[in-house]
Protein backbone atom coordinates (compact mmCIF):
# COMPACT_ATOMS: atom_id res chain seq x y z
CA UNK A 1 0.00 0.00 0.00
CA UNK A 2 1.39 3.38 -0.93
CA UNK A 3 0.19 5.47 1.95
CA UNK A 4 1.42 8.68 0.34
CA UNK A 5 -1.05 8.51 -2.50
CA UNK A 6 -4.14 7.83 -0.43
CA UNK A 7 -5.66 11.09 0.80
CA UNK A 8 -5.48 11.31 4.57
CA UNK A 9 -9.12 12.32 4.76
CA UNK A 10 -11.92 11.95 2.22
CA UNK A 11 -15.36 13.35 2.93
CA UNK A 12 -17.88 12.69 0.25
CA UNK A 13 -21.37 14.26 0.25
CA UNK A 14 -21.66 13.99 4.02
CA UNK A 15 -24.79 15.23 5.77
CA UNK A 16 -25.68 14.96 9.45
CA UNK A 17 -28.92 16.08 11.03
CA UNK A 18 -29.87 16.30 14.69
CA UNK A 19 -33.64 16.55 14.66
CA UNK A 20 -34.51 19.77 12.89
CA UNK A 21 -30.95 21.02 12.77
CA UNK A 22 -28.70 20.19 9.85
CA UNK A 23 -25.28 20.29 11.46
CA UNK A 24 -23.33 19.22 8.37
CA UNK A 25 -24.85 19.75 4.96
CA UNK A 26 -23.52 17.88 1.91
CA UNK A 27 -19.84 18.47 2.62
CA UNK A 28 -17.15 17.36 0.19
CA UNK A 29 -13.55 17.60 1.37
CA UNK A 30 -10.31 15.89 0.52
CA UNK A 31 -7.20 16.40 2.61
CA UNK A 32 -3.92 15.13 1.14
CA UNK A 33 -1.50 13.41 3.48
CA UNK A 34 0.78 15.83 5.27
CA UNK A 35 -1.42 18.89 4.92
CA UNK A 36 -2.17 21.28 7.76
CA UNK A 37 -5.73 22.43 7.31
CA UNK A 38 -7.70 24.92 9.39
CA UNK A 39 -11.42 24.60 9.73
CA UNK A 40 -13.04 27.94 10.44
CA UNK A 41 -16.59 28.57 11.47
CA UNK A 42 -18.74 30.12 14.14
CA UNK A 43 -20.09 28.08 17.00
CA UNK A 44 -22.57 25.63 15.58
CA UNK A 45 -21.13 25.81 12.07
CA UNK A 46 -20.60 22.05 12.11
CA UNK A 47 -16.87 21.81 12.86
CA UNK A 48 -17.15 19.55 15.88
CA UNK A 49 -19.77 17.34 14.26
CA UNK A 50 -17.55 16.92 11.22
CA UNK A 51 -14.62 16.00 13.46
CA UNK A 52 -16.67 13.49 15.40
CA UNK A 53 -17.68 11.85 12.15
CA UNK A 54 -14.04 11.67 11.06
CA UNK A 55 -13.30 9.87 14.31
CA UNK A 56 -16.16 7.43 13.93
CA UNK A 57 -17.83 8.67 17.13
CA UNK A 58 -20.84 9.94 15.19
CA UNK A 59 -22.14 8.30 12.04
CA UNK A 60 -23.00 10.46 9.04
CA UNK A 61 -26.67 10.51 8.05
CA UNK A 62 -25.65 10.41 4.39
CA UNK A 63 -22.41 10.29 2.42
CA UNK A 64 -19.11 8.58 2.98
CA UNK A 65 -15.99 9.26 5.00
CA UNK A 66 -12.56 7.65 4.64
CA UNK A 67 -9.55 8.17 6.83
CA UNK A 68 -6.37 6.83 5.29
CA UNK A 69 -8.66 4.93 2.91
CA UNK A 70 -10.50 3.21 5.76
CA UNK A 71 -13.86 3.66 7.44
CA UNK A 72 -13.44 6.02 10.43
CA UNK A 73 -14.05 3.38 13.10
CA UNK A 74 -11.52 1.08 11.48
CA UNK A 75 -9.04 3.97 11.26
CA UNK A 76 -9.54 4.73 14.96
CA UNK A 77 -9.19 1.07 15.79
CA UNK A 78 -5.86 0.88 13.94
CA UNK A 79 -4.59 4.06 15.51
CA UNK A 80 -4.41 6.03 12.26
CA UNK A 81 -6.24 9.00 13.74
CA UNK A 82 -5.94 10.87 17.02
CA UNK A 83 -7.72 13.89 18.40
CA UNK A 84 -7.81 16.67 20.90
CA UNK A 85 -11.53 16.84 21.57
CA UNK A 86 -12.96 20.12 22.75
CA UNK A 87 -15.41 18.57 25.15
CA UNK A 88 -13.64 15.30 25.69
CA UNK A 89 -14.03 14.96 29.42
CA UNK A 90 -11.06 13.42 31.13
CA UNK A 91 -11.31 11.59 34.45
CA UNK A 92 -11.24 14.42 37.01
CA UNK A 93 -10.52 12.16 39.99
CA UNK A 94 -7.53 10.47 38.39
CA UNK A 95 -3.93 11.49 37.96
CA UNK A 96 -2.71 12.33 34.48
CA UNK A 97 -0.53 9.23 34.50
CA UNK A 98 -3.35 6.94 35.53
CA UNK A 99 -5.64 8.17 32.75
CA UNK A 100 -2.91 8.10 30.13
CA UNK A 101 -2.07 4.53 31.15
CA UNK A 102 -5.70 3.56 30.61
CA UNK A 103 -5.87 5.12 27.14
CA UNK A 104 -2.40 3.81 26.32
CA UNK A 105 -3.57 0.25 26.95
CA UNK A 106 -6.35 0.64 24.35
CA UNK A 107 -4.23 1.80 21.45
CA UNK A 108 -3.16 -0.49 18.63
CA UNK A 109 0.42 0.78 18.38
CA UNK A 110 0.99 3.38 21.09
CA UNK A 111 4.07 5.48 21.63
CA UNK A 112 5.88 4.89 24.92
CA UNK A 113 4.17 6.89 27.66
CA UNK A 114 7.30 8.77 28.65
CA UNK A 115 7.89 9.85 25.07
CA UNK A 116 4.35 11.18 24.80
CA UNK A 117 4.78 13.02 28.10
CA UNK A 118 7.92 14.63 26.78
CA UNK A 119 6.45 15.59 23.40
CA UNK A 120 3.30 17.09 24.86
CA UNK A 121 5.18 18.71 27.76
CA UNK A 122 3.17 17.00 30.47
CA UNK A 123 6.05 15.24 32.23
CA UNK A 124 5.70 17.60 35.19
CA UNK A 125 1.94 17.01 35.37
CA UNK A 126 1.96 13.21 35.43
CA UNK A 127 1.17 12.81 39.13
CA UNK A 128 -1.29 15.70 39.32
CA UNK A 129 -5.02 15.14 39.60
CA UNK A 130 -6.73 16.03 36.34
CA UNK A 131 -9.55 17.90 38.07
CA UNK A 132 -7.02 20.30 39.57
CA UNK A 133 -5.28 21.35 36.36
CA UNK A 134 -5.62 24.78 34.82
CA UNK A 135 -7.24 25.22 31.42
CA UNK A 136 -3.91 25.45 29.65
CA UNK A 137 -2.49 22.40 31.44
CA UNK A 138 -5.64 20.49 30.56
CA UNK A 139 -5.07 21.30 26.89
CA UNK A 140 -1.53 19.92 27.15
CA UNK A 141 -2.94 16.72 28.59
CA UNK A 142 -5.45 16.56 25.74
CA UNK A 143 -2.58 16.99 23.31
CA UNK A 144 -0.82 14.08 24.98
CA UNK A 145 -4.01 12.04 24.56
CA UNK A 146 -4.01 12.91 20.85
CA UNK A 147 -0.39 11.78 20.42
CA UNK A 148 -0.67 8.53 22.41
CA UNK A 149 -1.59 6.34 19.48
CA UNK A 150 1.11 7.75 17.19
CA UNK A 151 -1.54 8.72 14.61
CA UNK A 152 -1.01 9.81 10.99
CA UNK A 153 -3.95 12.19 11.15
CA UNK A 154 -4.48 14.49 14.12
CA UNK A 155 -7.64 16.49 14.72
CA UNK A 156 -7.30 19.51 16.97
CA UNK A 157 -10.58 21.03 18.11
CA UNK A 158 -9.92 24.49 19.55
CA UNK A 159 -6.50 23.37 20.82
CA UNK A 160 -5.30 26.63 22.33
CA UNK A 161 -8.46 27.60 24.20
CA UNK A 162 -7.59 28.61 27.75
CA UNK A 163 -3.90 29.18 27.04
CA UNK A 164 -2.10 32.43 27.66
CA UNK A 165 -0.07 33.98 24.84
CA UNK A 166 3.21 32.42 25.86
CA UNK A 167 1.81 28.95 26.39
CA UNK A 168 0.08 29.22 23.05
CA UNK A 169 3.31 30.09 21.27
CA UNK A 170 5.11 27.21 22.95
CA UNK A 171 2.24 24.88 22.11
CA UNK A 172 2.45 25.78 18.43
CA UNK A 173 6.15 25.01 18.37
CA UNK A 174 5.24 21.52 19.54
CA UNK A 175 2.44 21.08 17.03
CA UNK A 176 4.70 22.23 14.20
CA UNK A 177 7.23 19.68 15.33
CA UNK A 178 4.59 16.98 15.12
CA UNK A 179 3.41 18.24 11.71
CA UNK A 180 6.92 18.22 10.32
CA UNK A 181 7.03 14.44 10.70
CA UNK A 182 4.55 14.27 7.78
CA UNK A 183 1.37 14.05 9.78
CA UNK A 184 -1.89 15.46 8.53
CA UNK A 185 -3.42 18.02 10.85
CA UNK A 186 -6.97 19.29 10.82
CA UNK A 187 -7.42 22.21 13.14
CA UNK A 188 -10.63 23.92 14.22
CA UNK A 189 -10.07 27.29 15.77
CA UNK A 190 -11.65 30.61 16.67
CA UNK A 191 -8.31 32.36 16.44
CA UNK A 192 -8.12 33.46 12.83
CA UNK A 193 -4.56 34.54 13.14
CA UNK A 194 -3.68 31.00 14.15
CA UNK A 195 -5.37 29.67 11.04
CA UNK A 196 -3.63 32.22 8.87
CA UNK A 197 -0.13 31.57 10.13
CA UNK A 198 -0.25 27.84 10.90
CA UNK A 199 -2.38 26.31 8.19
CA UNK A 200 -1.52 25.98 4.51
CA UNK A 201 -5.20 25.60 3.69
CA UNK A 202 -8.29 27.16 5.21
CA UNK A 203 -11.80 25.76 4.89
CA UNK A 204 -14.63 28.01 6.02
CA UNK A 205 -17.73 26.24 7.26
CA UNK A 206 -21.00 28.08 7.70
CA UNK A 207 -24.23 26.45 8.81
CA UNK A 208 -22.92 23.05 7.83
CA UNK A 209 -21.68 24.03 4.37
CA UNK A 210 -18.22 24.77 3.00
CA UNK A 211 -18.32 28.35 1.75
CA UNK A 212 -14.63 28.89 1.08
CA UNK A 213 -11.63 26.62 0.60
CA UNK A 214 -8.05 27.60 -0.17
CA UNK A 215 -4.88 29.13 1.26
CA UNK A 216 -5.69 31.81 3.83
CA UNK A 217 -4.27 34.57 1.62
CA UNK A 218 -6.33 33.45 -1.35
CA UNK A 219 -9.56 33.38 0.61
CA UNK A 220 -8.84 36.79 1.94
CA UNK A 221 -8.18 38.13 -1.55
CA UNK A 222 -11.10 36.51 -3.29
CA UNK A 223 -13.65 37.57 -0.75
CA UNK A 224 -13.25 41.19 -0.02
CA UNK A 225 -10.58 42.56 -2.36
CA UNK A 226 -8.23 45.19 -1.00
CA UNK A 227 -8.72 48.21 1.11
CA UNK A 228 -7.72 51.63 -0.21
CA UNK A 229 -7.11 54.59 2.08
CA UNK A 230 -6.64 58.02 0.64
CA UNK A 231 -6.65 61.65 1.84
CA UNK A 232 -7.90 64.38 -0.47
CA UNK A 233 -10.82 63.32 -2.64
CA UNK A 234 -14.33 63.04 -1.22
CA UNK A 235 -15.95 59.67 -0.54
CA UNK A 236 -18.32 60.19 -3.50
CA UNK A 237 -15.37 60.85 -5.83
CA UNK A 238 -13.57 57.73 -4.64
CA UNK A 239 -16.73 55.63 -4.93
CA UNK A 240 -17.04 56.71 -8.57
CA UNK A 241 -13.62 55.30 -9.47
CA UNK A 242 -13.43 52.04 -11.43
CA UNK A 243 -12.66 49.00 -9.29
CA UNK A 244 -14.13 50.51 -6.11
CA UNK A 245 -17.19 48.84 -4.64
CA UNK A 246 -17.85 51.20 -1.76
CA UNK A 247 -16.21 54.14 -0.04
CA UNK A 248 -16.83 55.75 3.33
CA UNK A 249 -15.35 58.71 5.20
CA UNK A 250 -12.58 57.70 7.57
CA UNK A 251 -11.02 59.63 10.45
CA UNK A 252 -8.48 61.24 8.13
CA UNK A 253 -9.78 60.67 4.63
CA UNK A 254 -11.63 57.98 2.73
CA UNK A 255 -11.68 54.26 3.25
CA UNK A 256 -12.69 52.28 0.16
CA UNK A 257 -13.21 48.59 -0.52
CA UNK A 258 -11.85 47.61 -3.93
CA UNK A 259 -12.70 44.80 -6.29
CA UNK A 260 -9.71 45.81 -8.45
CA UNK A 261 -7.27 47.94 -6.50
CA UNK A 262 -4.87 48.33 -9.46
CA UNK A 263 -7.53 49.93 -11.68
CA UNK A 264 -8.75 52.06 -8.80
CA UNK A 265 -5.23 53.34 -8.08
CA UNK A 266 -4.50 54.22 -11.72
CA UNK A 267 -7.76 56.16 -12.03
CA UNK A 268 -7.25 57.83 -8.66
CA UNK A 269 -3.82 59.22 -9.62
CA UNK A 270 -5.05 60.32 -13.05
CA UNK A 271 -8.23 62.04 -11.90
CA UNK A 272 -7.22 63.30 -8.47
CA UNK A 273 -3.56 64.32 -8.58
CA UNK A 274 -3.96 66.01 -5.19
CA UNK A 275 -4.56 62.64 -3.50
CA UNK A 276 -2.01 61.78 -0.81
CA UNK A 277 -1.39 59.37 2.02
CA UNK A 278 -2.39 56.51 -0.23
CA UNK A 279 -2.38 53.10 1.39
CA UNK A 280 -3.47 49.81 -0.14
CA UNK A 281 -3.75 46.87 2.21
CA UNK A 282 -4.99 43.33 1.94
CA UNK A 283 -7.83 42.66 4.34
CA UNK A 284 -7.13 40.26 7.15
CA UNK A 285 -8.54 36.77 7.17
CA UNK A 286 -10.73 38.02 9.97
CA UNK A 287 -12.32 40.61 7.64
CA UNK A 288 -12.84 37.92 5.05
CA UNK A 289 -14.31 35.51 7.56
CA UNK A 290 -16.72 38.06 8.94
CA UNK A 291 -17.90 39.03 5.47
CA UNK A 292 -18.25 35.42 4.39
CA UNK A 293 -20.32 34.40 7.35
CA UNK A 294 -22.15 37.62 8.07
CA UNK A 295 -25.37 36.09 6.80
CA UNK A 296 -25.27 33.96 9.92
CA UNK A 297 -25.80 36.81 12.35
CA UNK A 298 -28.90 38.15 10.65
CA UNK B 1 -14.07 -10.46 25.40
CA UNK B 2 -11.74 -8.59 23.09
CA UNK B 3 -8.30 -7.62 24.34
CA UNK B 4 -9.30 -3.95 24.38
CA UNK B 5 -12.38 -4.63 26.47
CA UNK B 6 -10.14 -6.67 28.80
CA UNK B 7 -7.61 -3.84 29.02
CA UNK B 8 -10.39 -1.40 29.74
CA UNK B 9 -11.83 -3.69 32.41
CA UNK B 10 -8.41 -4.04 34.04
CA UNK B 11 -7.83 -0.29 34.25
CA UNK B 12 -11.38 0.37 35.42
CA UNK B 13 -10.85 -2.07 38.27
CA UNK B 14 -7.49 -0.51 39.08
CA UNK B 15 -8.98 2.98 39.13
CA UNK B 16 -12.00 2.00 41.22
CA UNK B 17 -9.98 0.11 43.81
CA UNK B 18 -7.72 3.15 44.20
CA UNK B 19 -10.69 5.13 45.41
CA UNK B 20 -10.41 4.74 49.16
CA UNK B 21 -13.97 5.82 50.03
CA UNK B 22 -15.35 3.27 47.59
CA UNK B 23 -13.37 0.43 49.11
CA UNK B 24 -14.17 1.46 52.68
CA UNK B 25 -17.84 1.93 51.88
CA UNK B 26 -18.25 -1.38 50.12
CA UNK B 27 -16.10 -3.50 52.43
CA UNK B 28 -16.03 -1.96 55.89
CA UNK B 29 -19.72 -1.18 56.10
CA UNK B 30 -21.09 -4.66 55.39
CA UNK B 31 -18.36 -6.29 57.49
CA UNK B 32 -19.20 -3.95 60.37
CA UNK B 33 -22.91 -4.62 60.03
CA UNK B 34 -22.32 -8.35 59.90
CA UNK B 35 -20.33 -8.14 63.13
CA UNK B 36 -23.06 -6.06 64.77
CA UNK B 37 -25.96 -8.26 63.73
CA UNK B 38 -24.17 -11.53 64.40
CA UNK B 39 -23.30 -10.28 67.88
CA UNK B 40 -26.95 -9.41 68.49
CA UNK B 41 -28.73 -12.28 66.79
CA UNK B 42 -26.03 -14.69 65.66
CA UNK B 43 -26.64 -17.27 68.36
CA UNK B 44 -30.33 -17.68 67.54
CA UNK B 45 -31.27 -21.08 66.16
CA UNK B 46 -28.20 -22.59 67.78
CA UNK B 47 -25.86 -20.40 65.73
CA UNK B 48 -27.59 -21.07 62.39
CA UNK B 49 -28.69 -17.44 62.20
CA UNK B 50 -25.07 -16.35 61.86
CA UNK B 51 -24.75 -17.95 58.41
CA UNK B 52 -27.91 -16.20 57.22
CA UNK B 53 -26.65 -12.84 58.48
CA UNK B 54 -23.35 -13.42 56.69
CA UNK B 55 -25.09 -14.14 53.40
CA UNK B 56 -27.39 -11.14 53.76
CA UNK B 57 -24.68 -8.68 54.69
CA UNK B 58 -22.42 -9.91 51.89
CA UNK B 59 -25.35 -9.43 49.51
CA UNK B 60 -25.88 -5.95 50.93
CA UNK B 61 -22.20 -5.01 50.49
CA UNK B 62 -22.13 -6.40 46.99
CA UNK B 63 -25.32 -4.53 46.20
CA UNK B 64 -23.76 -1.22 47.17
CA UNK B 65 -20.68 -1.88 45.06
CA UNK B 66 -22.75 -3.05 42.11
CA UNK B 67 -25.14 -0.11 42.02
CA UNK B 68 -22.30 2.37 42.43
CA UNK B 69 -20.27 0.70 39.70
CA UNK B 70 -23.23 0.74 37.36
CA UNK B 71 -23.84 4.43 37.99
CA UNK B 72 -20.14 5.12 37.36
CA UNK B 73 -20.40 3.53 33.90
CA UNK B 74 -23.13 6.02 33.06
CA UNK B 75 -20.98 8.84 34.34
CA UNK B 76 -18.27 7.91 31.81
CA UNK B 77 -20.88 7.80 29.09
CA UNK B 78 -22.28 11.16 29.99
CA UNK B 79 -19.13 13.17 30.56
CA UNK B 80 -17.96 12.18 27.11
CA UNK B 81 -15.07 10.05 28.33
CA UNK B 82 -16.45 7.28 26.14
CA UNK B 83 -15.70 9.47 23.12
CA UNK B 84 -12.08 9.61 24.23
CA UNK B 85 -12.08 5.82 24.63
CA UNK B 86 -13.60 5.39 21.18
CA UNK B 87 -10.90 7.51 19.57
CA UNK B 88 -8.39 5.22 21.24
CA UNK B 89 -10.10 2.30 19.50
CA UNK B 90 -12.55 0.93 22.04
CA UNK B 91 -15.98 0.24 20.53
CA UNK B 92 -19.17 1.06 22.47
CA UNK B 93 -19.74 -2.67 22.70
CA UNK B 94 -16.24 -3.20 24.08
CA UNK B 95 -16.88 -0.41 26.55
CA UNK B 96 -20.08 -2.03 27.78
CA UNK B 97 -18.54 -5.49 28.06
CA UNK B 98 -15.40 -4.16 29.76
CA UNK B 99 -17.43 -2.01 32.14
CA UNK B 100 -19.70 -4.88 33.13
CA UNK B 101 -16.71 -7.14 33.66
CA UNK B 102 -15.07 -4.50 35.83
CA UNK B 103 -18.26 -3.92 37.81
CA UNK B 104 -18.58 -7.67 38.38
CA UNK B 105 -15.01 -7.82 39.62
CA UNK B 106 -15.24 -4.94 42.05
CA UNK B 107 -18.23 -6.42 43.87
CA UNK B 108 -16.12 -9.45 44.79
CA UNK B 109 -14.00 -7.90 47.57
CA UNK B 110 -17.13 -7.04 49.55
CA UNK B 111 -18.46 -10.60 49.26
CA UNK B 112 -15.14 -12.19 50.13
CA UNK B 113 -14.51 -9.83 53.05
CA UNK B 114 -17.83 -10.60 54.72
CA UNK B 115 -17.43 -14.36 54.17
CA UNK B 116 -13.90 -14.30 55.56
CA UNK B 117 -15.13 -12.44 58.62
CA UNK B 118 -17.93 -14.98 58.90
CA UNK B 119 -15.47 -17.87 58.71
CA UNK B 120 -13.37 -16.52 61.58
CA UNK B 121 -16.38 -15.63 63.74
CA UNK B 122 -17.93 -19.04 63.83
CA UNK B 123 -20.09 -19.53 60.75
CA UNK B 124 -20.29 -23.26 60.37
CA UNK B 125 -19.80 -24.18 56.72
CA UNK B 126 -17.17 -25.95 54.63
CA UNK B 127 -14.92 -23.84 52.38
CA UNK B 128 -16.56 -25.47 49.35
CA UNK B 129 -20.01 -24.33 50.42
CA UNK B 130 -18.70 -20.88 51.24
CA UNK B 131 -17.24 -20.52 47.74
CA UNK B 132 -20.47 -21.83 46.21
CA UNK B 133 -22.48 -19.26 48.18
CA UNK B 134 -20.15 -16.45 47.05
CA UNK B 135 -20.67 -17.64 43.48
CA UNK B 136 -24.44 -17.55 43.85
CA UNK B 137 -24.42 -14.07 45.35
CA UNK B 138 -22.03 -12.89 42.68
CA UNK B 139 -24.29 -14.05 39.87
CA UNK B 140 -27.27 -12.56 41.70
CA UNK B 141 -25.67 -9.12 41.64
CA UNK B 142 -25.91 -8.73 37.86
CA UNK B 143 -29.37 -7.08 38.12
CA UNK B 144 -27.96 -4.65 40.69
CA UNK B 145 -25.16 -3.58 38.29
CA UNK B 146 -27.73 -3.06 35.57
CA UNK B 147 -29.97 -1.09 37.96
CA UNK B 148 -27.02 1.22 38.61
CA UNK B 149 -26.58 1.64 34.85
CA UNK B 150 -30.25 2.43 34.32
CA UNK B 151 -30.35 4.82 37.29
CA UNK B 152 -27.40 6.67 35.82
CA UNK B 153 -29.32 7.10 32.58
CA UNK B 154 -32.11 9.00 34.23
CA UNK B 155 -30.34 10.78 37.09
CA UNK B 156 -27.24 12.94 36.89
CA UNK B 157 -24.33 13.71 39.19
CA UNK B 158 -25.24 13.95 42.87
CA UNK B 159 -28.85 12.94 42.14
CA UNK B 160 -27.46 9.71 40.69
CA UNK B 161 -25.46 8.91 43.82
CA UNK B 162 -28.36 9.83 46.11
CA UNK B 163 -30.70 7.82 43.93
CA UNK B 164 -28.46 4.79 44.02
CA UNK B 165 -28.26 4.90 47.82
CA UNK B 166 -32.05 5.07 48.09
CA UNK B 167 -32.61 2.27 45.59
CA UNK B 168 -29.97 0.16 47.26
CA UNK B 169 -31.56 0.62 50.69
CA UNK B 170 -35.03 -0.14 49.36
CA UNK B 171 -33.82 -3.28 47.66
CA UNK B 172 -31.92 -4.36 50.76
CA UNK B 173 -34.79 -3.74 53.20
CA UNK B 174 -37.69 -4.85 51.00
CA UNK B 175 -35.70 -7.88 49.88
CA UNK B 176 -35.30 -8.93 53.50
CA UNK B 177 -31.54 -8.52 53.78
CA UNK B 178 -31.72 -6.59 57.05
CA UNK B 179 -34.75 -8.11 58.68
CA UNK B 180 -36.52 -11.35 57.82
CA UNK B 181 -39.33 -10.73 55.35
CA UNK B 182 -41.75 -12.50 57.69
CA UNK B 183 -41.63 -9.49 60.02
CA UNK B 184 -43.25 -7.30 57.36
CA UNK B 185 -46.94 -6.92 56.44
CA UNK B 186 -48.24 -9.24 53.74
CA UNK B 187 -48.13 -6.78 50.85
CA UNK B 188 -44.49 -6.00 51.57
CA UNK B 189 -43.70 -9.70 51.63
CA UNK B 190 -45.22 -10.08 48.16
CA UNK B 191 -43.24 -7.07 46.95
CA UNK B 192 -40.06 -8.49 48.44
CA UNK B 193 -40.51 -11.75 46.59
CA UNK B 194 -40.41 -9.84 43.33
CA UNK B 195 -36.94 -8.46 44.12
CA UNK B 196 -33.66 -10.10 43.11
CA UNK B 197 -32.21 -9.30 46.54
CA UNK B 198 -34.70 -11.62 48.25
CA UNK B 199 -33.76 -14.49 45.99
CA UNK B 200 -30.04 -13.85 46.33
CA UNK B 201 -30.44 -14.30 50.04
CA UNK B 202 -32.51 -17.48 49.64
CA UNK B 203 -30.24 -19.10 47.08
CA UNK B 204 -27.15 -18.00 48.98
CA UNK B 205 -28.46 -19.67 52.11
CA UNK B 206 -29.24 -22.78 50.09
CA UNK B 207 -25.70 -22.91 48.73
CA UNK B 208 -24.42 -22.78 52.32
CA UNK B 209 -26.45 -25.89 53.10
CA UNK B 210 -29.81 -24.33 53.96
CA UNK B 211 -33.21 -25.35 52.65
CA UNK B 212 -33.83 -25.75 48.91
CA UNK B 213 -34.99 -22.43 47.43
CA UNK B 214 -37.84 -22.46 44.91
CA UNK B 215 -36.85 -22.26 41.25
CA UNK B 216 -39.23 -19.36 40.68
CA UNK B 217 -36.45 -17.18 42.12
CA UNK B 218 -34.35 -17.85 39.05
CA UNK B 219 -37.22 -16.70 36.88
CA UNK B 220 -37.60 -13.48 38.87
CA UNK B 221 -33.89 -12.70 38.57
CA UNK B 222 -33.97 -13.61 34.87
CA UNK B 223 -36.85 -11.23 34.18
CA UNK B 224 -35.05 -8.42 35.98
CA UNK B 225 -31.88 -9.02 33.97
CA UNK B 226 -33.74 -9.17 30.65
CA UNK B 227 -35.79 -6.03 31.29
CA UNK B 228 -32.81 -4.05 32.58
CA UNK B 229 -30.49 -5.19 29.79
CA UNK B 230 -33.06 -4.13 27.22
CA UNK B 231 -33.37 -0.70 28.84
CA UNK B 232 -29.58 -0.32 28.85
CA UNK B 233 -29.27 -1.27 25.18
CA UNK B 234 -32.06 1.08 24.11
CA UNK B 235 -30.58 3.88 26.19
CA UNK B 236 -27.14 3.34 24.67
CA UNK B 237 -28.51 3.34 21.16
CA UNK B 238 -30.27 6.61 21.87
CA UNK B 239 -27.14 8.25 23.26
CA UNK B 240 -25.00 6.94 20.39
CA UNK B 241 -26.53 9.37 17.90
CA UNK B 242 -26.20 11.82 20.61
CA UNK B 243 -23.55 14.46 20.82
CA UNK B 244 -25.39 17.72 20.72
CA UNK B 245 -23.27 19.66 18.31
Amino acid sequence: MTADQIPAVQVHGVTKRFGEITAVDDVHLEVPAGQVLALLGRNGAGKSTLMEMLLGITRPGAGEIRVGGLAPQEASSRGLIGAMLQNGALLPEETVRSMLRLLHSLHARPLPLEEVAERADVADLMSRRIGKLSGGQMQRVRFAVALLGDPDVILLDEPTVGMDVETRRDFWVRIRHVARAGRTIVLATHYLQEAETEAERVVVLDRGRIIADGPGAEITRSISGRTLRVVGPSPAEVAALPGVSEAVADAEGVLARCTDSDAALRALLREHPQARGIEISPPSLEDAFLRLTEGAVR
Amino acid sequence: MTSRAAAYAYHSIRITLHQVPFVVFTIALPVGMYLLFSMMFGDMGEGAARAGIMVNMAAYGGLGAAVTAGAQIQEDLRTGFLRQLMVAGLTPRGFLIGSLAAASAIVLPALVAVFLTGAVTGVDATPGRMIAAIGVLWAGLLPAILIGLVLGMFLRGSAASAGSVVVMMLMAIAGGLWMPLEMFPGWMQSLGQGLPTFWMSRWGAWALGGPQAPAIGLLVVGIWVAALALTVLLGMRRSRGGSRR
